[in-house]
């Protein structure tokens, strides 16, 4: 018997419906009457698809000296109509200082964040773990779920590829939070920054055959890349035009290595470099 | 005999009162590291914020009344801050600072002595 469409779509209305199964950026408070969302304020955010105003997924952690910009809201709008939204506090500023909507994180460690109306009742709360980077790493762009670090790039001259810097903690967990990014190339007449140098995501493009490297700095630490330019007639992969925002991942004959790539905690010298180098995503 | 009715009376209404007999509380959210909640002791680790369900103990046969006026308040606000909520039976507990404190119990008015509360500076 075949099911009418009429049932199917009375099935489908009937389903619950939950802030998790409309957005898994949401984070639902444990009252279960609000829901905390990371808000997409800096370009270039791994967590962030350009464009869009909050997370895709809401971050296991957030990495130790990140910023991060929460938004509010009732799991249940009715029930709040006209209610003005609560404010949110971090328990402790030793840990978490709040500036409003703005948290910053500077200690590892739990925090909650508590939600509190006009007449101070507290009316959610939530927790976040904080977690100190352990490594700094570049993946294709844009981020897939389990991204393998890249370790050098192939290129041929005229190809384009759109790159994203992240950081892992201990645990290979991918953390969120707003923290400064630059990448600069050794020897921009062989690989250019095209754009995002001073953000997360970056567009580079191989000019002509050589060798170079290309270095991404977020604080103290710093990923060198190789990178190899070959002779070629590639194509453009992604839309030369966005911010390093559309796919990296194809290419006529360019190719990439994972787990291979040279880290180092300390500045390195990027003094060959000649764009993208200064200043960071806040 | 008439002069000792208004003692009588005030006798019987006493009588019939709940009598303090201590505090429950109960947690009712789920933090993400291990805390001790008790009527007699209060320890959270620096940062964590619980949701508590306080609940007057009474050794008579009458018990509190669901609307009668319990305050929780915290000595020191800097290490531990009690939060009120929607629900005046539940209160929200925020470890702000490593240190020791005192939660102060009133129930219908009356003092009953404090909960002793300690902020760890990392999980136990």
């Amino acid at each position: 018997m075949r099911t009418p469409p009429l049932l199917l779509i009375l099935m489908l209305a009937a389903c619950p419906d939950t802030a998790d199964d409309d957005n898994p950026g949401a984070k639902v408070g444990e009252f279960g009457v609000g829901v905390f969302r990371y808000r997409c304020t800096a370009p270039g955010d791994p967590l962030c698809l350009d464009g869009v105003s909050t997370a895709q997924d809401f971050p296991e952690a957030l990495a130790r000296g990140s910023q991060i910009d929460l938004e509010f809201s009732w799991q249940d709008d009715e029930d709040h109509r006209n209610e003005p939204l609560p404010e949110l506090q971090s328990a402790t500023s030793d840990r978490l200082r709040d500036d409003g909507a703005r948290f910053t994180a500077l200690e590892p460690g739990f925090v909650a964040v508590i939600a509190v109306t006009g007449n101070s009742q507290v009316v959610e709360l939530v927790h976040f773990e904080i977690a100190e980077i352990d490594e700094l790493r570049a993946v294709p762009s844009p981020v897939t779920d389990f991204p393998a670090p890249l370790a050098q790039l192939d290129l041929v001259t005229g190809e384009e590829r759109a790159l994203q810097g992240l950081v892992v903690d201990i645990h290979d967990v991918q953390l969120g939070g707003i923290i400064p990014y630059s990448w600069a190339s050794e020897d921009p007449t062989v690989l250019e920054v095209v754009s995002g140098g001073s953000t997360g995501r970056v567009r580079v493009r191989a000019v002509i055959s050589g060798a170079t490297n290309l270095v991404l700095t977020q604080g103290e630490r710093t990923l060198t890349l190789p990178v190899l330019v070959e002779p070629g007639d590639a194509f453009t992969t992604g839309d030369p035009t966005s911010d390093g925002s559309s796919d990296g991942s194809s290419g006529s004959s360019g190719s990439t290595t994972a787990d291979t790539g040279t880290t180092d905690d300390t500045d390195s010298d990027t003094s060959g470099g000649s764009s993208g180098t200064s200043g960071g995503a806040l | 005999m008439n002069r000792l009715l208004p003692l009588f009376a005030l006798l019987a209404a006493a009588a019939c009162q709940p009598r303090y007999d201590g505090i429950e509380l109960t947690l009712t959210s789920t933090p993400p590291v291990p805390v001790r909640i008790s009527g007699t002791e209060i320890e959270l680790p620096l940062g964590v914020a619980v949701a508590v369900d306080v609940e007057p103990q009474s050794s008579s046969r009458f018990n509190y009344y669901e609307d009668d006026p319990l305050e929780l308040r915290s000595q020191d606000r800097a290490i531990l801050r009690v939060e009120i909520t929607e629900d005046p039976r539940i209160f929200v507990l925020v470890a702000v600072s490593p240190g020791e404190t005192c939660v102060d119990i009133e129930v219908v008015g009356d003092d009953h002595g404090c909960i002793p509360a300690t902020v760890l500076a990392k999980p136990n």
